[in-house]
């Protein structure tokens, strides 16, 4: 058996995707069951919305970005990602359903998804599509500035600058969190 | 019976849904469609299960918020900081953090650290090491030659701010 509704990265989860209705009651209506031994429908249903309201909001990826400009290729990726576990690869050769990763230009890169729909552990296929975007700064530069923006559903673009200047930082680091 | 959770705490990153219960051959009882109002069906109990899974990849391990004290060497506040092993909404002097909460010190002019234990225990009793990877910081502030970076080496996150010292300055950073 699989499983209901959609995966968390459509960030429309609620209780009743869960199975909870306002009439989910205990067993044949006899109360609270022993909590050692059972669950009882007051706390499923608490259980449940918490999972709902922490699901909407969870980045669907997070990214370490490590820029390789002056070689002029890709940058080096860590990576976590909903129902994976961690990765690292060169932007240009992700792993399955990881986004691919290109260098545009010094200190700028282009983060590819490569679906619009991904499935999770029970086998059910759910779309994705680039909600939001943060991008900060992990290097040890005094002025560098992160910044991104959304393409498109499947594409953001981010890029490490000298706020002062306005110029590209090459060679360091990035975060990024998609949801 | 104490009975332990299977799994590790969620900041290992290796939790699969089966885990929290999940199956994909998981089926109702005896095969009889789930009992209305008083009865989960497996397929829902499998999307909770692989959502809470999910989560846990990518949810922040803390989320921390300090005001640093004067472009001197003195410990930043600590107003905020939630990590999966407690919270604390009182603030504290980050140089000397409550049990189990990180240390937050000025460094240096431009910067300051927050340091944590290298293992934490859950509320079942299950220890789990712990080690920063990525963290994102926000500066509080509205005066923009002010920018902020963050970068993890062992167990110590760096925040850095620039371009004024660090000083009376309201800083909320993620870490995962």
């Amino acid at each position: 058996m699989g499983a209901t509704g959609y995966a968390p990265w459509t960030k429309v989860a609620g209780v009743g995707q869960y199975g909870v209705t306002e009439q989910l009651a205990d067993y044949l209506d006899l109360g609270e069951p022993d909590a050692q031994d059972s669950l009882s429908a007051a706390s499923y249903k608490a259980l449940a919305l918490a999972t709902a309201q922490t699901a909407r909001q969870q980045a669907f990826l997070i990214m370490h970005l490590t820029g390789q400009d002056t070689l002029t290729i890709a940058p080096l990726v860590r990576a976590w990602m909903m129902g994976a576990d961690e990765v690292s690869y060169l932007g240009t050769s992700p792993p399955t359903n990881f986004p691919e990763v290109t260098w545009v230009n010094t200190g700028r890169y282009r983060i590819t998804l490569p679906a619009v729909s991904y499935t999770d552990e029970a086998g059910v296929a759910s779309p994705f599509e680039l909600a939001f975007l943060r991008v900060s700064s992990a290097a040890p530069s005094a002025t560098g500035q992160a910044l991104g923006y959304i393409s498109s559903s499947t594409v953001a673009v981010v890029q490490h600058l000298n706020w002062q200047t306005a110029s590209y930082l090459p060679d360091e680091s990035l975060v990024v969190r998609i949801g | 019976m104490t009975l332990v959770p299977s799994g590790s705490p969620f900041w290992a990153r290796t939790n699969t849904f089966d885990v929290y219960g999940g199956a994909l051959a998981k089926a109702e009882y005896s095969g009889m469609p789930a009992l209305g109002n008083h009865d989960l069906g497996a397929d829902d109990f499998n999307r909770l299960a692989v959502d809470q899974a999910a989560i846990g990849k990518t949810i922040p391990f803390c989320v921390i918020t300090f005001t640093t004290n004067g472009a001197t060497s003195a410990d930043p506040t600590v107003t905020y900081c939630a990590i999966p092993t407690g919270l604390t909404v009182v603030p504290y002097d980050g140089g000397n953090p409550p049990s189990g909460m990180p240390l937050v010190q000025q460094s240096a002019t431009y910067d300051a650290t927050i340091t944590f234990d290298s293992s934490y225990t859950d509320p079942y009793g299950v220890a789990q090491s712990y080690t920063p990877t990525f963290a994102q910081p926000t500066i509080n502030d509205v005066i923009y030659i002010k920018s902020v970076r963050a970068w993890c080496s062992g167990s110590v996150v760096t925040v850095n701010m620039y371009s004024s010292p660090l000083s009376d300055t309201t800083i909320t950073v993620e870490v995962f």
